[in-house]
C-alpha cells in the first residue's frame, strides 16, 4: 500500500463503482421498498396479490427454462460434432453457431414475424390459418436460435479440454462408442452443460427485445417492469418488477460462480489435447449432422429474410423492390445512427481502460479490499439490463448527479455494464504471464507505471482489443437498459428499431438491423487490421 | 498519475463531444404520427428558424416519462397525443397553462378552460378490416360494437393496451360513458375472448390490419385512411353505429420545461396556415380549416354520433380504472 498509483486508483475505483453500480441498484430498492413514506412490502405484495402480475414471473421462469433446455441441447449437439466427429462442412457449423451473436436486438424476432406471422409467407404458404406465433412458441423459438451458441461455446470449451485419451481407453477396452458416450464424454460435460443452462436461463430472462414484440399475451416480468415503468409511470411498482427480474438473474450468476466452477472435473493436463476416435457410427454422424444441417439451413433463413425485408418497399404490403426505405431512415433515424456509434466509440476505450486497470491490480497487486473491488467489478454482469435502465433513471434524475437527457448517463451505463467483459478478458491474459517479467523491470529500476505501460501492456494487447471488440458490440446492440435512458438529444438505433417495428414499418425496421451489423463487422474488421489477424465470435465471448 | 490525467482527458473528450446547446434549438415530445411530426419539424424550421429535435412517445409512454422527469424536464411540451393524458397531466400538476388570442378562438370542448391543454385536431373511433381476410374467411365488418363479441371473431381482433396506449384509454371511457361503468368492464371482459393481442401503441392493431397480421381493429379514422391512400392497404372502415369515441389530440406545455418561449411560439405555429395544411394532408382535421384544403377522403366529426368525454373525469380517473382492466379484463 506504499505505492501511491495503487492506493489512489484503488480509492478511485471504489468511489466510481459505488456511485454507478451500487447506488443506481440501491435506488430502485429504496423506491419499491416505500410506501406513502414508510417502509414497506407493499408493492412485492401486489405483484403477487394481482394475477396479471403474479403470472408475468412464472411465465418468465417457464419461458427461461424452455429455452435454456432446449439452447442447451442444440448447443450440445454443435459442440459435439464439432469437437468429437468427422462430420462434413464443420467450418460451417462453426460459423453458423456463432453468427447469432451479433444479430441485433429484434432482428431474429422480425424475421420470424416476415415468416411465421399472421400473414408471413411461411404461414400463407401452408394455410396455416388458426397457427399463432405470438407468445410462448415464438419466444421459445427466436431465443433457442439467438442464445443457443452461449450453451454451444461453454459446452465446446468443456468438450475440447477433456482429454480425447480417456475415450480411447475406454474404446480399448472394449466398450461401444454409445457407451463411451454415455458413460464417459456425458458425464464429464455435465458442469459444463450445467453451466451453460444457467447462462442461457439468465440471458433469457432479461431478454427484452423479444417478448417486446412476440410475447402477444405471454406477459412476462422484463416487458412488465417495462410497462409498469414507462407505461403507465407507476414507478414503484416497476422498480419492484425489476428487482424481482434481478433475484434469480443473481441467483443463477452466483450459483454458477460459486458451485458449478468449483464442481468442475479437471482434466487439463496443461498440454494441448488430442482429440479422442470418432464417437459416432455413420449412420448416426448422418442423422445428427442432418439435425444440425436443418438448424444452419433455418439461421440462414432468418437472416436472408431480413436482407430481402430491408430491399422491399412495404413488406405485407408491396413486395417490389426498393430502396427507399434506406432514405426513409437515413431522414429519420441518420442523426440516430450517428448518436449510436458516438455514445458506443466514446463508452469503449473508457470500459477498456478501466477494466484493464481492475484486472491489473487485481491480479498483480495485494491491496484491503481486492476480492471485494473484483466481485463489485464484476457483478453488473448478472444484472438485467432493465433494472439497470431503471435504476440509473432513478439515481440520475436529481442534482448533484443529474444525468439524464445527457450523453453521460448512456456512456456511464454501457462502460459500467459491459466492463466485465473487459475485465475477465484482461485477467485470463494477465494470469498467463509470468509475473517474473515485471519483477525484473521492477527491480531494475521501474516505477509501476513504467512496468505497466512498457511491460505489462504489450504483451496482453491481443486480450484487450478482443475485450474492446465485445465491450463495442453490446453498445451498439444494447436495448433493455438504454431504452431507460435515450432522450430527445440522444437516442439508440436499437430502440428506434423497436418504434419502426410497433409502427409495422418492418421494411424500415430491417433496414436499420442490416446497418447494424454492418456497423458491427466493420468494427471487428477495423480490430483485425490493427491486431493483424482474424477476430473470432468465440474469442469475443471469452 | 498519468491514469488519472488519461482518465481526465476522456472524460473533457466526452464533455467536448457533447452536443453544443445552441439557442435555436428545442427539444419536445410527441406522439403524433413519425412522418407528420417529421413533416411539422422541418416547417417549422423553415418558418421560425427554429430546430425541433424530438422523441416519438405513445401517450402512456410521454405522460410517464414527464412524470420521471419532473424535478429536471427534459422536453419542452408535448405535442399530439389524447387529451385525456393530457388532462391527466394537469392534475399531476406536470403542465403549464398557456393562454393566447390564438388558443382562445378554439372552441371550449376542445382545449382546457384554464389554457393546461389546447386541442390539435379531433378524430373519431372506428372499425378497420382487412378486405381480403374478411373475404377469406367469409366474414363482414361489424357496424356496432356488440358485434365484435361475437365468437366467429375469435382471435381476430386487436386493439391496444389502455395501461400504454391513449387510443384505448378513449375507447375505455367512451364505453364508460355510454354504458356505465360494470357493462363497460363486462363489455370488455367478453370482448377480451376475441383480442388475439393488446398492443403498446395505438396505432398498431390498425397497421397489423394493413399487412394482414389481424382482421380487426380499432383505430382513429385519419390513421386508417392514411395506411389506405398512401400505402394501398386492403382495408375495409366502418364508423360504429350505435355511437363512437373521439380524440382531440392535445399540446401542452411541460412545467418547469427548457427554453418555454421557444415552446409557446412552436404552439403558435401549430395554429398556423402552414401547420394547419400539414395536419389536414396527414388526413387529420385540424381546428381551424380556413385556408386549408381538406382530403376528400377525410370525414369532418361534424353530424356523427359522438359520445363526449368528460376529460377531467377521465384524467383524474385512470389509474383506477387501468387496476380495473388489468385485474378485471386481462386475465
Amino acid at each position: 500500500m506504499k505505492d501511491r498509483f495503487v492506493g489512489s486508483s484503488v480509492l478511485i475505483l471504489f468511489t466510481l463503482l459505488l456511485l454507478f453500480v451500487v447506488w443506481p441498484i440501491f435506488s430502485t430498492f429504496k423506491l419499491s421498498l416505500y410506501s406513502e413514506g414508510a417502509f414497506s412490502f407493499t408493492h412485492y405484495l401486489s405483484i403477487f396479490e394481482k394475477p396479471w402480475l403474479r403470472r408475468s414471473f412464472f411465465n418468465s421462469i417457464l419461458l427461461g427454462t424452455l429455452s435454456a433446455t432446449i439452447s442447451c441441447g442444440i448447443g450440445f449437439l454443435f459442440a459435439f460434432l464439432v469437437a468429437r466427429t468427422r462430420v462434413q462442412g464443420k467450418g460451417a457449423l462453426k460459423f453458423l453457431a456463432t453468427l447469432p451473436i451479433i444479430s441485433p436486438p429484434f432482428m431474429l424476432s422480425l424475421s420470424v414475424i416476415l415468416m411465421f406471422g399472421k400473414n408471413g409467407y411461411i404461414t400463407n404458404f401452408f394455410g396455416l390459418e388458426n397457427f399463432s406465433i405470438y407468445g410462448l412458441p415464438g419466444l421459445v423459438l427466436v431465443q433457442c436460435i439467438s442464445l443457443f451458441p452461449l450453451a454451444y461455446l461453454t459446452i465446446l470449451g468443456i468438450l475440447q479440454g477433456i482429454d480425447g485419451a480417456i475415450e480411447d481407453a475406454a474404446l480399448d477396452l472394449g466398450a461401444s462408442r454409445f457407451r463411451t458416450f454415455l458413460d464417459i464424454t456425458f458425464p464429464l460435460c455435465l458442469p459444463g452443460i450445467f453451466s451453460a443452462w444457467l447462462l442461457v436461463f439468465v440471458t433469457s430472462l432479461a431478454d427484452f427485445a423479444t417478448p417486446m414484440l412476440l410475447s402477444g399475451k405471454f406477459d412476462v416480468l422484463s416487458v412488465q417492469a417495462y410497462l409498469q415503468f414507462t407505461g403507465s409511470g407507476n414507478l414503484p411498482l416497476g422498480a419492484a418488477l425489476s428487482n424481482l427480474l434481478l433475484i434469480p438473474c443473481v441467483g443463477a450468476y452466483l450459483l454458477q460462480k460459486y458451485y458449478v466452477q468449483k464442481k468442475a472435473v479437471v482434466t487439463v493436463s496443461g498440454k494441448p489435447q488430442r482429440t479422442g476416435r470418432e464417437l459416432t457410427s455413420k449412420p448416426v454422424r448422418f442423422f445428427l449432422g442432418l439435425v444440425a444441417g436443418s438448424i444452419c439451413v433455418f439461421i440462414l433463413i432468418l437472416y436472408g429474410t431480413v436482407l430481402a425485408g430491408a430491399f422491399t418497399k412495404s413488406w405485407g404490403l408491396d413486395y417490389s423492390l426498393s430502396l427507399e426505405n434506406f432514405t426513409y431512415i437515413w431522414k429519420v433515424g441518420g442523426q440516430t445512427i450517428i448518436d449510436t456509434l458516438m455514445l458506443s466509440a466514446i463508452a469503449t476505450p473508457i470500459a477498456g481502460a478501466l477494466g484493464l486497470l481492475i484486472a491489473f491490480l487485481v491480479v498483480r497487486k495485494r491491496f484491503f479490499g481486492r476480492k471485494f473491488l473484483d466481485t463489485l467489478a464484476i457483478f453488473p454482469f448478472a444484472l438485467p439490463g432493465t433494472a439497470v435502465g431503471i435504476g440509473y433513471v432513478l439515481a440520475f434524475n436529481e442534482a448533484p448527479l443529474l444525468l439524464t437527457g445527457t450523453a453521460f448517463i448512456i456512456i456511464l451505463a454501457f462502460v459500467f455494464r459491459n466492463m466485465p467483459v473487459a475485465i475477465e478478458s484482461a485477467k485470463a491474459s494477465l494470469m498467463q504471464i509470468d509475473p517474473a517479467i515485471e519483477e525484473a523491470a521492477t527491480n531494475l529500476g521501474a516505477t509501476t507505471q513504467r512496468v505497466f505501460w512498457e511491460i505489462t501492456l504489450p504483451m496482453i494487447k491481443p486480450a484487450i482489443f478482443t475485450g474492446l471488440a465485445y465491450v463495442f458490440v453490446h453498445c451498439m446492440t444494447a436495448v433493455s437498459a438504454v431504452i431507460f435512458i435515450v432522450s430527445a438529444n440522444w437516442k439508440h438505433m436499437t430502440v428506434l428499431t423497436l418504434a419502426q417495428t410497433e409502427m409495422l414499418r418492418f421494411s424500415a425496421a430491417a433496414v436499420l438491423c442490416l446497418i447494424l451489423i454492418v456497423l458491427v463487422l466493420a468494427a471487428f474488421g477495423l480490430i483485425r487490421l490493427l491486431l493483424g489477424r482474424n477476430l473470432l465470435a468465440k474469442e469475443i465471448i471469452e | 498519475m498519468k491514469y488519472l490525467i488519461g482518465l481526465v482527458g476522456v472524460l473533457g473528450l466526452v464533455a467536448g463531444c457533447s452536443k453544443p446547446f445552441s439557442a435555436n434549438k428545442i427539444a419536445i415530445y410527441t406522439s403524433l404520427e413519425e412522418s407528420v411530426a417529421q413533416k411539422l419539424a422541418e416547417g417549422f424550421e423553415k418558418d421560425s428558424g427554429i430546430k425541433v429535435e424530438f422523441v416519438r412517445l405513445a401517450t402512456g409512454e410521454a405522460s410517464a416519462r414527464i412524470e420521471a422527469e419532473k424535478n429536471n424536464p427534459q422536453a419542452a411540451l408535448w405535442l399530439g397525443g389524447v387529451g385525456i393524458g393530457h388532462a391527466e397531466l394537469k392534475f399531476k400538476d406536470l403542465t403549464t397553462p398557456y393562454i393566447s388570442q390564438t388558443t382562445e378562438k378554439i372552441p371550449m370542448s376542445l382545449r382546457d378552460e384554464r389554457g393546461y391543454w389546447n386541442g390539435l385536431y379531433q378524430g373519431i373511433l372506428v372499425f378497420a378490416a382487412n378486405k381480403s381476410q374478411l373475404e377469406k374467411k367469409n366474414l363482414t365488418i361489424p357496424t356496432t360494437w356488440s358485434e365484435l363479441l361475437d365468437p366467429k371473431w375469435k382471435g381476430m381482433i386487436q386493439i391496444p393496451n389502455p395501461g400504454t396506449s391513449g387510443t384505448s384509454y378513449n375507447l375505455l371511457t367512451a364505453l364508460i360513458q355510454s354504458m356505465g361503468e360494470e357493462k363497460a368492464f363486462n363489455y370488455m371482459k367478453s370482448l377480451h375472448k376475441n383480442i388475439s393481442q393488446y398492443t403498446k401503441s395505438g396505432m398498431a392493431p390498425t397497421k397489423n390490419v394493413a399487412i394482414g397480421e389481424t382482421v380487426l381493429a380499432v383505430g382513429y379514422f385519419h390513421d386508417i385512411i392514411r395506411l389506405v391512400e398512401e400505402s394501398r392497404a386492403p382495408i375495409q372502415i366502418s364508423i360504429p353505429l350505435d355511437g363512437t369515441g373521439y380524440e382531440v389530440s392535445a399540446v401542452s406545455l411541460i412545467k418547469g420545461g427548457p427554453k418555454p418561449e421557444l415552446a409557446a411560439q412552436l404552439i403558435e405555429w401549430m395554429y398556423s396556415p402552414r401547420a394547419s395544411q400539414i395536419l389536414a394532408d396527414g388526413y387529420y382535421v385540424p381546428i381551424f380549416l380556413e385556408g386549408v384544403e381538406m382530403k376528400k377522403e377525410a370525414i369532418l366529426p361534424k353530424g356523427l354520433k359522438l359520445i363526449d368525454v368528460n376529460m377531467d373525469w377521465a384524467g383524474q380517473n385512470k389509474e383506477r380504472l387501468i387496476n380495473l382492466w388489468n385485474s378485471k379484463v386481462n386475465t
